[in-house]
């Protein structure tokens, strides 16, 4: 048995959910084309999970962004943090320029978005997460993630992190 | 650290904290049993002690009745704890054999139906009962109607529970608009007050014969 097998095997007995995995694994494996989408959904997680460490690499000008949108008390539109954007980056005056670096920031998890009406707001992932599970009625320990990733745009660890967070 | 224990559920996500966590406050929908905090919070008071992290759950749950270009609507929910003055646990009281009828200034609910679902979900009697309506748009105090309410309804939960302590709550929640974060605070001897970034929150507590009933804040 190779090394990655056997220690596949001892995380699993390991983790409180190793049960509910190997079960999932099993159904797909046994289907060659279920596990060839597995391969392929397994390298896109894997593709995301790099959200999940601390060192996400930002701009000098997502920095700059990702500065006044947290450290403001209030959610922020993209107009409002472009009027808030020093000279130093005077591109992000552009409410466009702005709208493209505050998704990206999105994206890459730094921070979250929520739609109020038919504005979008730039708060933190907590609240943004926050304001979905409200809209959702839904609660934090019970909570369909895959949607609130899709509806706020944030990777999937962000919005685990939050829930985590929300409840603790 | 804390390790969160995950498990899928049609697309639902349930959680659950790892033991070495922190004692989380729960929902009651999860069939959790309520976890009980290493250190029991006691008083000699019969002031309610209200955690600090339910009042998030109480916020979410209070916001989720509401829905774009719809009136808003008074909704119910409950809180409970296994001692006296310690609520533990939040009940979202959404099936419909609890909430009957729901408007912008009334709703009908089961009381019979919120005690069983609260038995339900913790697995035993609880020995407090917080029954909590909310008020969109309104104050923190209770109506005449309300008054009735607390009386012919404690009656029903002593009937049901007769060794729960039970209190009433009045949620009162403003309109939505973009604002600061505040965090809760005790505003007068019954009330917290606190703002989330969409809405500001006022909560004040009252005995079955609409006497205040003092609340204080834990961690």
């Amino acid at each position: 048995m190779s090394n990655s097998i056997e220690k596949l095997i001892a995380l699993l007995k390991a983790d409180a959910s190793g049960e509910e995995l190997a079960g999932l694994l099993n159904e797909l494996l046994v289907d060659d084309r279920k596990k060839d989408v597995l391969l392929v959904k397994l390298d896109e997680i894997r593709k995301e999970m790099s959200t999940m460490n601390s060192d996400v690499k930002l701009t000098k000008s997502e920095e700059a962004v990702r500065s006044i949108v947290l450290g403001n008390k209030k959610p922020l539109t993209a107009q409002e943090v472009a009027a808030k954007v020093g000279d130093e980056f005077r591109s992000l005056k552009h409410v466009n320029h702005a709208s493209v670096v505050l998704n990206s920031l999105v994206s890459k998890g730094a921070i979250g978005k929520f739609k109020l009406g038919h504005t979008y707001y730039f708060t933190s992932p907590k609240e943004a997460v926050n304001e979905l599970l409200k809209r959702r009625d839904e609660t934090p320990d019970e909570s369909d993630w895959s949607e609130i990733a899709r509806e706020t745009g944030m990777p999937l660890a962000t919005v685990r992190d939050a829930i985590k967070e929300l409840l603790v | 650290m804390t390790k969160i224990n995950v498990k899928t559920d049609g697309g639902k996500i349930r959680i659950r904290l790892g033991d070495e966590g922190k004692a989380p406050v729960v929902t009651g929908p999860t069939g959790a049993e309520p976890l009980a905090s290493s250190k029991p919070v006691t008083t000699k008071s019969n002031a309610l002690l209200l955690p600090i992290r339910l009042i998030n759950l109480m916020e979410i749950r209070a916001e989720s009745g509401f829905r774009p270009n719809e009136e808003d609507v008074e909704i119910v929910y409950a809180l409970s704890g296994n001692g006296p003055h310690a609520p533990d646990m939040l009940h979202k009281l959404s099936s419909q054999t609890v909430v009957e009828k729901a408007a912008d200034d009334y709703v009908i609910s089961s009381v019979r139906g919120m005690v069983e679902h609260i038995i339900k979900e913790r697995g035993s009697p609880p020995k407090l009962v917080v029954g909590i309506h909310t008020h969109p748009q309104g104050v923190p105090k209770p109506s005449d109607k309300d008054n009735r309410y607390f009386r012919n309804a404690f009656d029903t939960i002593k009937s049901l529970v007769p060794e729960a302590y039970v209190l009433f709550g009045v949620h009162a929640i403003s309109s939505e608009s973009i604002r600061e974060r505040l965090e809760p605070t005790r505003i007068s001897r019954n009330a917290i007050k606190w703002s989330s970034i969409t809405r500001e929150h006022e909560i004040a507590f009252y005995t079955p014969e609409s006497n205040t009933c003092e609340v204080k804040l834990v961690e």
